[in-house]
């Protein structure tokens, strides 16, 4: 038994390993092909580690992409920010008010998330053209923008869904449970307290940093298509109830 | 009063996301389908007011039939390629380093980090790495000589070769073939769930579609005027090895966290039953993952649409046999200034997109509403 | 005493004065020296070819030093990242005041169709240029409505390099048609020598238009683009048959090898010649550190001698160019003997002047300038002289037609079909 357990954990290790090595081999080409002083790069001899290091390349690589970089930084900073805010409000929106079409309508704005960019490539550029924000920062930030919202809005539907409805505790005539129990709390922050999984602060803004990128293709992350789907989060249970509308 | 006031609020809220959307989507995808039923191209394409015709679906013919677009046509051919093997590829590898990393080895923590890493990198710059890795001369092809075998012939991105060709005048009986033989199992389905006449009906258009494919077949005009080889092009192995270099980190954390999520009742269960591990992953942890796999596959399905930058960085605008119709899109658009033949491939392009996800968004719609 | 007749006085006395000042500064602005504002100038060249730009800009604030020039390089792709930049600032209205074009179609088809281009013949005729440039070229770079571009720079094509210590070992003579080079091939290849280096993508362009030429000759290759000969004509077809008889005796793995490596093939021994345009001489000259004619050396590639296929950069005046004052005055230094002299060298090219001062050139470009001044002048199809952007683009699918199938007829219809498209036949 021992044995068979020990061959087991070797296998496990040494496929591990092997795959990490090939992961890092690219990584390992990019670093040893920086520290090599130009003259020296070629094919032949790509896999030798530099003989004489020369950060000579990182200073070059800074002054050529050094303004573009705070370019990079100004679009991702904005876009992030404004697209999570939008796609906030959307995602309340979309959970708690029932109106008629919600559904349809969401499923629609989600479309935008699956386009690929060359069918809207040549009216985008038209349009920001007339607009005169063709060629800065404020026109490719607004493109991020508008095709973030769609996946803004269904990360913080997700989220939303595990939100007290925030509404209905602040309206006085919807039957809210304000009694005074037996424990002392009433209705309302009995309520409250149920619903505010501890895992919402993390969960929402490791879902908000990684899903926005600064290029066009947005990658998601999460597994919140399965939870899309109706399936059950599996990662954590369900708070017990949701909220006091009823 | 609170009731309408429930109605406008929301809407106020909603609206100008919903007309950035409309616009800045939709849209866009009405003015780009209407560019692609025009002539608008090649001379004076450039003009400030140029002169723009109707043509209806000229443009859409002339790929699927034109002599001259039979670079589009390997494209598709090309595009179908890389979802299967960077969908197929990444969900595999995936699965594997997820299964390994199941087993709570030490350092699990970094060798996540490691799977991770390269999804955080763009395509560009991966594209440009591992560009230099695929050299013909050097790169991977002379890691052999570091323990003196000798060096690998392969050209990988230069390579010419193709496996698998059929003649693109083929193609319809093929579909046809492909779905006639859908429908078959459809019908199998129908009758071993006893809906005998519905099985019979399925029968019907399984029967017209194999009947026309082997034999009314050559009574049809061909859709091409020239036999026409497309295949899998093998410089495309590359391509398809960096994509899942950069994707297999997704579809590992997936599975893990899917794997982690098993609860521990069902695996002591398993192995109550007597199942090793192999048998416990195959039988139990594997269909549990079923609905990631799912939404994975669309995921991947619909980046692989995207690769744009990626074969951009690698192979540059000319080389053919790696080429995708978005690559081809961004020449006929910007070095020929055919807006209308651009426009074109965009919304052959779009329409691959939405086979896969308009019946995902169908399903989700429907289980929001349930 | 703020009295009637002094109101008046005052008001004449402001009135000149105005005018004056007007007058003053109106012909202040339009004396040449006191140009100012801006400068934008839009190109691909960049890094070898940088130093040259660089040069003629200094030159230009040497004699403007008001003017801010900018120097707006887009690099990569060899222009395609540049072209598709230009396009989207011209087409939002946004043109910069002067940009890089190869002269002649690729200029032509794409800018001056959409009616982008301001007609440049009154500044030849200032300038003095017609007597200057070869009527030949001009007539490349115009249309019946006028001239469009000022060249800067000329390159060569149909030129073939070899080493000529190697062919003297292998007992090999530069060849003077194709035909002599097919008889010569087997013994190169018999003796382990790959007859000619390929490289790839338009580098077999490249070798189709110096093939094209020698099997039509100068004239029918003119007629080909004035839509009198066609592609699918015997003679168009007999270009693509005798490419396919060269490309047994091309290296096997041309499609992964940068033109570069391709020119390494020859100077290291593996092959004997190959057909490249004269940027090939900077590249062994400077890089490599050959010297020419000793270490390396030239010929018209075979059956073209006394024909020089040119490309030329050119720049234009965009309609609507934000300092058209400043533009104008570029152009004029681009024409001139000083600015085209201070350019080429440095460049590797030559100048498109009759009148260059050759003591400047390196000995490639003295031959070059000697056969370029006494040659018959025809246009590239590869470098955007006789074609616009998307025949070149189209092109490019018949040559990987013909590249997969190696069916003559099959290419020569496909190019004739794409001629057609295009508006050249």
């Amino acid at each position: 038994m021992l044995k068979k357990l020990d061959f087991g954990k070797l296998v496990v290790y040494s496929a591990l390993v092997l795959f990490s090595l090939l992961y890092l081999m690219p990584i390992y080409m990019t670093v040893i092909t920086a520290l090599k002083h130009p003259a020296n790069i070629s094919l032949t001899t790509a896999w030798q580690l530099p003989g004489n290091i020369n950060w000579g390349s990182f200073a070059e690589a800074y002054n050529t992409l050094g303004p573009n970089f705070m370019n990079s930084l100004y679009l991702a900073v904005s876009a992030t920010i404004i697209s999570a805010v939008i796609g906030s409000l959307n995602g309340y929106v979309f959970s708690k008010w029932k109106l008629p079409g919600n559904e349809l309508i969401f499923t629609l704005v989600l479309f935008g998330m699956f386009i690929p960019y060359q069918i809207i490539l040549i009216p985008l550029f038209r349009v920001l053209r007339q607009l005169g924000l063709y060629g800065g920062i404020p026109g490719l930030a607004l493109a991020h923008i508008v095709y973030g919202i769609p996946i803004t809005s269904l990360i913080f539907l997700r989220n939303s869904d595990n939100f007290p409805d925030i509404s209905k505790l602040l309206r006085p005539d919807t039957g809210i449970d304000d009694r005074v129990g037996p424990d002392g709390r009433s209705g309302v922050l009995r309520n409250l307290s149920a619903n505010n999984t501890p895992a919402f602060g993390s969960g929402v803004c490791r879902r908000c940093n990684m899903a926005v990128y600064p290029d066009l293709e947005r990658i998601p992350v999460g597994n919140y298509p399965d939870e899309t789907l109706g399936q059950p989060d599996n990662r954590r249970t369900r708070p017990a109830g949701r909220g006091t509308g009823s | 009063m609170q009731f309408k006031s429930d109605k406008i609020v929301p809407l106020l809220i909603l609206l100008p996301s919903l007309v950035l959307i409309g616009i800045f989507v939709y849209g866009f995808i009405g003015q780009t389908v209407y560019v692609s039923l025009t002539d608008w191209g090649q001379g004076a394409a450039l003009a400030e007011n140029p002169e723009i015709n109707l043509i209806g679906f000229k443009n859409f013919g002339d790929l699927f039939s034109g002599f001259l677009n039979s670079r589009f046509r390997q494209d598709l051919v090309n595009a179908v390629f890389y979802t299967l093997f960077l969908v197929s590829g990444a969900l595999g590898i995936g699965l594997i380093l997820a299964i390994l990393l199941d087993r709570g080895p030490k350092g699990e923590s970094v060798f996540r980090t490691i799977f991770l890493y390269p999804m955080s990198l763009s395509f560009i710059v991966t594209g440009t790495i591992w560009r230099w890795l695929l050299a013909p001369r050097g790169g991977i092809n002379r890691l052999p000589t570091m323990i003196g075998l000798p060096a690998i012939g392969f050209r990988w991105l230069n390579s010419r070769q193709s496996i698998l060709n059929f003649n693109w005048q083929n193609l319809p009986q093929i579909t046809a073939i492909v779905v006639g033989a859908v429908f078959l199992y459809i019908a199998y389905r129908q009758w071993r769930s006893r809906s005998k006449k519905k099985a019979l009906l399925s029968l019907v258009p399984t029967g017209l579609l194999l009947l026309w494919a082997l034999w009314g077949a050559r009574f049809t005009p061909a859709i091409l005027p020239t036999p026409e080889q497309h295949g899998f092009n093998l410089a495309t192995i590359g391509i398809i090895i960096t994509a899942i270099w950069q994707y297999s980190g997704y579809t590992m954390a997936l599975y893990l966290a899917g794997l982690r999520g098993i609860s521990e009742d069902l695996r002591e269960a398993a192995r109550l039953d007597g199942a090793n591990q192999f048998q416990y992953y195959l039988n139990v942890a594997i269909p549990i993952l079923k609905p990631m796999t799912m939404s994975a596959i669309i995921i991947l399905a619909h980046i692989s649409l995207k690769m744009f930058a990626l074969i951009f960085a690698m192979t540059g605008p000319d080389n053919a046999e790696t080429s995708h119709p978005a690559v081809l899109m961004y020449l006929t658009t910007f070095r020929a200034n055919n807006f209308a033949k651009g426009a074109a491939i965009a919304v052959v392009l779009f329409l691959m997109v939405a086979v896969f996800i308009v019946p995902y968004l169908v399903s989700a719609y429907r289980e929001r509403r349930a | 005493m703020l009295n009637r007749k002094t109101i008046v006085l005052a008001a004449i006395s402001i009135l000149v004065v105005g005018l004056l000042g007007t007058s003053l500064s109106v012909a202040a602005s339009s004396h040449m020296d006191d140009l100012s504002g801006e400068l934008e100038i839009f190109s691909w060249w960049a890094g070898n070819e940088g130093p040259a730009l660089e040069a003629l800009i200094d030159l230009y604030e040497e004699k403007y030093p008001d003017v801010d020039v900018i120097n707006a390089t887009v690099t990569g792709g060899s222009g395609v990242n540049a072209k598709a930049v230009l396009k989207t600032r011209m087409l939002g209205g946004n043109p910069p005041d002067s940009f890089q074009v190869h002269a002649g179609q690729e200029l032509i088809g794409t800018w001056v169709t959409a009616d982008r281009m301001e007609d440049l013949t009154w500044l030849y005729n200032e300038q003095g240029w017609m007597d200057v440039f070869p009527d030949e070229l001009i007539d490349l770079i115009s249309t019946e409505e006028g001239i469009w571009s000022v060249p800067i720079t000329i390159h060569r094509s149909n030129i073939m390099w070899y080493m000529p210590d190697n062919l003297e070992e292998w007992g090999v003579e530069v060849p003077n048609s194709w035909d002599e080079f097919l008889e010569v091939a087997p013994k190169l290849e018999e003796m382990g020598v790959t007859p000619l280096a390929l490289g790839t993508n338009w580098t077999v362009n490249h070798l189709w238009e110096s093939v094209a030429l020698d099997v039509l000759g100068p004239e029918k290759w003119s007629a080909l683009w004035e839509g009198q000969l066609a592609f699918d004509s015997e003679e168009g077809i007999a270009v693509w048959e005798k490419l396919d008889e060269i490309m047994e005796y091309v290296n096997d793995d041309y499609s992964s090898l940068s033109w570069q490596q391709a020119t390494d093939l020859v100077v290291e021994g593996d092959a004997a010649f190959n057909v490249m345009g004269d940027w090939a001489a900077g590249y062994m000259s400077t890089v490599l550190e050959l010297e020419p004619k000793e270490e390396f050396g030239w010929a018209a590639s075979p059956g073209t001698d006394g024909v020089f296929m040119l490309l030329s950069d050119s720049f234009g005046l965009p309609k609507g160019a934000p300092h058209r004052e400043n533009t104008i005055a570029f152009l004029k230094l681009l024409g001139s003997k000083e600015g085209s002299d201070t350019f080429n060298p440095l460049k590797g090219s030559i100048s498109p002047r009759l009148d260059s001062d050759l003591s400047k050139y390196n000995v490639y470009s003295q031959s070059a300038a000697e056969d370029f001044s006494s040659d018959r002048l025809v246009g590239s199809l590869a470098h955007g002289a006789v074609a616009n952007e998307g025949f070149m683009n189209d092109f490019a699918q018949v040559m990987e037609i013909f590249l997969n199938s190696r069916d003559p007829e099959r290419a020569a219809t496909a190019a004739q079909a794409i001629a057609k498209q295009n508006g050249i036949q």
